[in-house]
């Protein structure tokens, strides 16, 4: 398996925690368009980011699924 | 804070089995307000060459003076309410489970968007709001604001205020009303001009917050794409793409959406200010400041930040002036600006990557540049290219055909007729395409008719009446205007004005000042000092440089 952010246990893209996190992204965009696509937060570094990027404290865990809510939880399965 | 997100993650249900993966294609509002949108105009479509029209099920409330005209307006359109707010309702719901959030909580408040929304055209239908020049969007935005600074809403209430996914709806429907020639026409300019502007308030931004504040270099390409291409979108996309601090896409998502709406509310009042009342044309006998409406809508497509805000001004002005500010708007802002956020996305990933990252490891694929492509743009094109080719299948044979008696009917003109055609001497020239049926009390005219026909016909004409008649035969020989637009393009703008609507009121009701004022004024100052630069860049293009384009757009 490959050691993308999208992989790892600090990431999570989940789109109910990220509306949490950015108050106000839902008065003039939304986290289910296309602009925001598959992107979230790493939560060791507090970045913003794509799944497909990479860090040297990659941690296995987790999955991307674009566009639910149950965006964690199994490994190996990337759809970005 | 990993700590903090461990806790958080051990409250949530991990599934037994992976979840299968799901196709962006139903979990992404983009695509769903593609289908959505192709769903209506196939539907707008079929009806219509089934011979009928959805018209009598496309409906927003007339002009009213007194209150009794509210409650037979709802007796005569109540199921043409009720099959709007189900019609959109059941897709709305189906599409919101799909993207995995709680339709139990979103049935309820788009309830409450729906009536909000129809109480909202009921306000601006009343005449007095009509004295006042206040249309519907204007209305449900200042109303909204009003309520949702006053009570906050609940938070079960949000999942039903999508201000994206509504506007992104009238967006694809919209396409269905702009002819595929415009954009071949105006497209050019409008890519050139907005990248003028663009490439001008990126720099701006981005010199200001990183040279005069000293801020982040990654922080502000996020603020400078914000104004420059998207909004708050540009600035997530962009965020996502260089790894912004995630800190910094919130102060930019408080300080984008205090501009745009800022600009909303002094766009709409400056534009209708500097607009000439309907049928008064801009002379060099006007005022210095005069502006034609599709001047006003490229201005604001350059100079307003996020769609649904640019949208809000746009249809306020359309209101009065008809649909010329949404086209120039249209072409300025979706197809000038937002299109390009991929390779805006792409260029600066790489500008991080090279220059900015400590990491040099990190990289990016040219696929960032169409997964931030907004994909209901395609539905926007689809809709416009479907029209265009139906309007090009217009019948040669057409025969245009009214009752003797009637009523003509314009934007400019209403009146009522009566007319006698026993004694019309039809000119000799046009004997083989007019005729005359006594029995039936019509007049018919084959093929389309020209101006010069019309002129011909009506200089035979004895009486007012006849006249008016012949007026409108000119206009029912018209295929595209008499039958295609009336019976199914027009419909699909009233549901278009609905989705707008929608998205207005969610747009005031969501924004808190209180809650978006977290920022720091570096930022603030950074975003301000591109403003300054946009808007007048933006006005002189539009009005000065482009002008000839953008005042031929109707």
């Amino acid at each position: 398996m490959s050691r993308l952010c999208g992989h790892c246990k600090h990431f999570d893209n989940d789109p109910l925690m990220l509306e949490d996190v950015f108050k106000g992204i839902n008065i003039l965009s939304s986290v289910h368009g296309s602009s925001r696509g598959d992107a979230g937060i790493c939560f060791l570094h507090d970045l913003y980011l794509l799944p497909s990027h990479t860090c040297p404290d990659f941690e296995e865990i987790g999955v991307v699924v674009r566009g639910t809510s149950q965006a964690r939880g199994t490994i190996g399965q990337e759809t970005s | 804070m990993a700590g903090q997100r461990d806790k958080q993650l051990s409250k949530k249900r991990r599934p037994a089995s992976p979840p299968k993966p799901r196709s962006p294609l139903l979990t992404t509002e983009d695509y769903w307000a593609v289908w959505l949108g192709l769903g209506v105009i196939a539907l707008a479509m079929g009806v219509f060459w089934a011979g009928s029209t959805i018209k009598p099920f496309a409906v927003t409330p007339g002009s009213w003076s007194k209150i009794s005209a509210i409650g037979q307006d709802l007796v005569q359109h109540l199921g043409a309410y009720a099959v709007i707010c189900l019609g959109f309702g059941i897709v709305f719901s189906i599409s919101m489970w799909a993207m995995g959030r709680s339709v139990r909580e979103f049935v309820p408040g788009y309830f409450i968007v729906f009536l909000g929304s129809l109480a909202i055209f009921y306000l601006a239908a009343w005449k007095i709001m009509q004295t006042w020049h206040l249309g519907a969007p204007l209305l449900a935005l200042i109303i909204g604001m009003i309520i949702g600074n006053i009570k906050k809403m609940p938070k079960w209430f949000h999942t039903a205020m999508r201000t994206e996914y509504y506007i992104k709806t009238g967006i694809v429907l919209l396409g269905a009303t702009l002819p595929l020639t415009l954009i071949f026409e105006a497209g050019g300019i409008a890519f050139l001009q907005a990248t003028i502007v663009s490439i001008g308030t990126w720099m701006t931004i981005f010199l200001a917050a990183t040279r005069i504040f000293k801020l982040d270099r990654r922080f502000g390409a996020v603020l400078g794409t914000g104004g420059a291409v998207c909004g708050v979108s540009g600035s997530i996309a962009i965020g996502g793409a260089v790894r912004a601090d995630k800190d910094h896409i919130s102060i930019a998502i408080g300080v984008v959406s205090v501009w745009a709406i800022v600009m909303v509310l002094t766009l709409a009042i400056v534009t209708k200010f500097m607009i000439p009342p309907p049928g008064v044309p801009v002379t060099d006998a006007s005022p210095w400041y005069a502006i034609t409406p599709g001047e006003a809508g490229a201005w604001v497509g350059t100079s307003e930040y996020a769609d649904a805000a640019g949208f809000a001004v746009v249809a306020e002005i359309a209101t009065e002036y008809g649909d010329a500010p949404i086209h120039t708007f249209t072409l300025m802002k979706v197809i000038g600006r937002d299109i390009w956020i991929g390779i805006w996305a792409f260029i600066l990933a790489i500008i991080s990557c090279t220059f900015w990252e400590r990491d040099k490891s990190a990289t990016v694929g040219t696929r960032v540049i169409w997964d931030r492509f907004p994909k209901f743009v395609l539905g926007f094109f689809g809709a416009c290219i479907i029209m265009s080719i139906i309007a090009g299948l217009a019948p040669h044979d057409h025969v245009g055909k009214t009752a003797v008696k009637g009523t003509f009917k314009s934007k400019a003109q209403k009146q009522t007729f009566d007319a006698d055609f026993s004694d019309y001497q039809v000119p000799e020239q046009l004997a083989h395409k007019f005729a005359y049926d006594p029995e039936a009390l019509v007049i018919t005219f084959k093929g389309k008719m020209s101006l010069d026909e019309l002129s011909l016909l009506t200089s035979k004409a004895t009486t007012s009446d006849q006249a008016w008649a012949l007026k409108n035969l000119h206009y029912k020989s018209d295929w595209f205007k008499s039958e295609l637009y009336s019976r199914a393009i027009s419909p699909i703008k009233t549901l278009r004005s609905w989705a707008f609507v929608f998205c207005f009121l969610c747009i005031g009701l969501s924004t808190r000042f209180k809650d978006l004022l977290t920022f720091g004024m570096k930022p603030f100052w950074a975003f301000t000092i591109g403003v300054i630069v946009n808007v007048p860049l933006g006005f002189i293009l539009s009005t000065v440089v482009f002008s000839n384009y953008w005042q031929a757009i109707k």
